[in-house]
């Protein structure tokens, strides 16, 4: 093939897109962001004691730990499928990871716990890619499967730890002012970020998600490409189980109920389709904030527990609605243009 | 000259069906092979293998002499093959750009992709095919004839000495159908050999060398094409001669209110404007190219189309048709486009797909429940009346061949009753032994007394079944001819924006 294009046929080549398409492009990324900001003003102004140094740190911290598996779910979620298992391989992995203290140093600890997650993770891609078993299936299973064994393994008990200054500092440290997790969760964003967009493995992902036929057809190997995603997720959970055994110093079995939902609430309100073959990493580190700071002010607020739930699904169901929305009126204008 | 590519005793067994037998076939290099049969004469089986999707459960492959084995997609592209399939293998959330280079992704330093390049680069083989499609799209936004043209793109771009085309023409205008033979006539002067899978066989006729014809899954013939004729060809492809009766047009005695009257129905990006008259007991055809509006035309009068002007009387009497629901008790019957996502249920039954609009008796209590006897009884009758050629109500609508499928969703139109019957591409994608009967069932149920609206791309299709026939040309009404004045020449004329 010859070397030089002529730029200027190939920029006529590219009609532009209707504006309602690119309002909705652009609604994509920074509606979470305007959620947030005005979550954040409005909860300063009615919840005293919101906008303070303290809460503001807790709250970044709280969204740093599932904004971290978040990313995992949002690769899962581009390659349209589920992990429903990494609420209680956080629990297990947090175990581990109190079990591995006592033993070896910190930083060893942290890569045996990542390690057990990655292996959870690729038991889960061999069972839906091998098998055959869909994923929201497979990790129903293993949901079950990784909870009963942390929660055979420490016979129901707690595990404290007792006197590791230096790893509870992974939760109270900060690094040029940020706390410690959120630059964790910050350096996780790039990571996944540069994955997804940057990478041969991000547009395979993208296209097993977008079209697995197709993805066939080209040759993919959507088996690799499965255990690899399920893979990090595993290796993503157990990275919020160490950043949460850092954190509450004090574990058990029955950590992380409910992780998954958020995990999957995240990814969708910060812009990610339910249908495949896109993510929006940077929105889920919005959307885990905007988590955060709803669930902050509602307690500064003494409302009760039940009500968060609440929140939480109707925003849920607030975002399917709005994605839903944004693909029926994308679709309406191209066919209309037609 | 030798062969580049021999298929030797290829069989292909599946549970209960042999869908290949035996069947030797080679390719020559420079040459333009077609390949044509029926729906279930074994096309695609035979395709699907040399392109690694399938394995034969016996015989050989051979390539340039060599025996080869190809156990998957990639296999096949490696030893030199690309294939244009029927249904686009495009990822809709990625670019044009990206979908042709998947798999084979320029990468930058660092491992990363090199998105200029690759953007570049599929810019660059898209205009030297000549063909107009923006590279940095996202494929979800195009049309279908606009897809057709990245899947051949996304072909041409590899390293190939072989190329396979499954219907490549199915959503293509008659301008980007001339490109595509251009760009074949090349090709073959460059001594690639093409291997052309078509139900049209007057672009058959056009561009092929050969002709291989397949018939239940065994070969049943490989001929120069200039040795024969069409009527020879579905000789060959049905075993038997086609018999094409007389077509009898009537002018329309029936009722003196047209069925449908339509002023100045206009659609938003579709229809500017269109006014005609649907009589009872005739068959009306809508011609135009793709993107004439005929499809919206008919979603409109179906109710599930937005309209943004214009008046619809049906019996005389003014009708909002602003959903399915409406139109259906109105009398109206759609049958959609694309049979596979608008049409069948994929998953049900040949009895459950056709009398899923059934209704027995008046009251909601009464169709609470399902009417098993009423419903087989339904199914006799139109089995009998359409000649449905199911192995039985229980089978899997999957099964059946595209032109029974039809013919089960045209039953639909029996089994709710409809006097106003839409149909739109009412042959695509179905093989030629079908088509003639389903022209006949269209004319008998015209003349039973229905008024029936058909919107085809297929001219000659029109020509031999209308009353009367209307020429749709970006989203006006050019032309409404009559009788004798429904020729080919005006029909396209017309078409094309030609004003008489």
């Amino acid at each position: 093939m010859q070397s030089t294009v002529t730029t200027d046929a190939a920029a006529s080549t590219v009609r532009k897109l209707p504006f309602v398409i690119r309002f909705f492009q652009f609604f994509e990324s920074l509606g979470v962001l305007a959620m947030l900001l005005i979550v954040i003003v409005v909860a300063s102004v009615i919840a005293p004691g919101f906008f303070t140094s303290t809460n503001l740190t807790n709250l970044v911290i709280t969204a740093a730990i599932t904004a971290v598996t978040g990313f995992g779910m949002t690769l899962a979620i581009a390659m349209k499928g589920f992990d429903l298992s990494v609420g209680s391989v956080e629990a297990l992995t947090a175990i581990i990871a109190s079990s591995l203290l006592p033993l070896v140093n910190i930083p060893l600890t942290i890569v045996g716990t990542l390690i057990a997650g990655l292996f959870i993770g690729v038991i889960n891609g061999l069972v839906i890619s091998k098998l055959r078993v869909p994923a929201f299936v497979a990790t129903l299973g293993m949901m079950g499967i990784a909870r009963g064994v942390a929660l055979i393994y420490t016979n129901g008990q707690s595990v404290l730890l007792v006197g590791y200054n230096d790893y509870a500092a992974l939760n109270t440290g900060k690094l040029l002012g940020i706390p410690v997790p959120f630059v964790i969760a910050l350096v996780t964003l790039a990571v996944f970020y540069v994955l997804l967009q940057q990478t041969p493995f991000g547009r395979h992902v993208c296209a097993v998600g977008g079209n697995e036929q197709a993805a066939i057809a080209s040759g993919l190997r959507v088996d690799t490409i499965t255990m690899a995603v399920f893979g990090l997720v595993g290796a993503t959970a157990a990275l919020s189980g160490v950043m949460l055994s850092s954190k509450l110093l004090i574990v058990d079995g029955t950590l992380g109920v409910g992780f998954e939902l958020q995990c999957i609430a995240i990814s969708v309100l910060g812009g990610t389709s339910l249908a495949g073959g896109s993510g929006n990493m940077p929105g889920t580190l919005v959307a885990a904030l905007l988590l955060a700071a709803i669930s902050s002010a509602l307690n500064i607020l003494n409302v009760e527990a039940f009500y968060q739930y609440l929140a939480l699904g109707l925003l849920l169901i607030f975002a399917l609605v709005l994605d839903t929305l944004r693909r029926s009126i994308i679709t309406g204008v191209m066919t209309r243009g037609r | 000259m030798e062969p580049i590519l021999v298929a030797s005793q290829i069989s292909k067994q599946f549970p209960g069906v042999r869908a290949l037998d035996a069947v030797d076939f080679e390719l020559l290099p420079g040459e333009v092979h077609a390949l044509v049969g029926e729906n279930g004469a074994g096309k695609s089986t035979l395709i699907k293998i040399f392109a690694g999707l399938l394995q034969p459960t016996d015989g050989r492959i051979l390539l340039r002499g060599q025996p080869v084995h190809f156990d998957s997609p990639l296999q096949s592209q490696a030893a030199g093959i690309s294939v244009i399939t029927q249904e686009f293998n495009l990822v809709p959330q990625l670019t044009v750009a990206e979908n042709i280079f998947l798999g084979r992704e320029v990468i930058g330093p660092g491992g990363l992709l090199d998105r200029r390049a690759i953007r570049a680069r599929s810019s660059q083989v898209l205009q030297e095919l000549g063909l107009n499609v923006p590279a940095g799209q996202r494929v979800e936004y195009l049309g279908v004839g606009d897809k057709q043209l990245v899947e051949i793109a996304k072909a041409l771009s590899r390293e190939f000495h072989i190329i396979i085309m499954d219907e490549p023409t199915a959503a293509l205008n008659a301008a980007e159908v001339e490109r595509l033979f251009e760009i074949i006539s090349n090709l073959r002067q460059r001594g690639i050999a093409v291997l052309y899978v078509s139900h049209r066989l007057n672009e058959i006729f056009r561009i092929a060398d050969r002709v291989t014809v397949l018939r239940d899954g065994k070969r049943v013939g490989t001929r120069p094409i200039k040795e024969l004729t069409e009527r020879e060809v579905i000789t060959l492809m049905l075993g038997r001669t086609l018999e094409e009766q007389a077509i009898s047009h009537q002018a329309a005695a029936g009722e003196q209110v047209p069925a449908l009257s339509v002023r100045d129905l206009r659609v938003p990006g579709s229809l500017h404007g269109i006014s005609f008259d649907l009589h009872y007991g005739e068959v009306l055809g809508c011609a135009g190219l793709i993107g004439s509006g005929r499809s919206e035309l008919m979603r409109a009068l179906f109710g599930i189309a937005p309209r943004s002007g214009g008046e619809v009387r049906i019996n005389g009497e003014p009708a909002q048709l602003r959903s399915a629901d409406e139109a259906m008790r109105h009398g109206i019957f759609l049958l959609p486009e694309d049979r596979k996502v608008e049409g069948i249920f994929p998953d049900l039954t040949v009895l459950e797909n056709l009398v899923i609009n059934a209704r027995h008796g008046a009251g909601r209590l009464a169709n609470l429940f399902l009417h098993l006897d009423a419903e087989r009884q339904e199914y006799a009758q139109v089995r009998g009346s359409l000649a449905i050629r199911a192995r039985a109500p229980s089978q899997g609508i999957s099964a059946l061949s595209g032109g029974n499928q039809q013919k089960v969703l045209l039953g639909r139109a029996l089994v709710t009753q409809s006097r106003i019957l839409l149909l739109n591409e009412p042959t695509r994608g179905v093989d030629v032994g079908t088509k003639v009967e389903i022209y006949q069932l269209i004319r008998r149920l015209a003349q039973e007394g229905r008024a029936v609206l058909v919107s085809s791309s297929d001219v000659p299709e029109l020509v031999h079944i209308s009353d009367r026939c209307m020429v749709l040309s970006a989203g006006q009404l050019t032309a409404l001819l009559e009788g004798a004045w429904i020729t080919e020449d005006a029909v396209v004329a017309a078409a094309v924006g030609h004003t008489t």
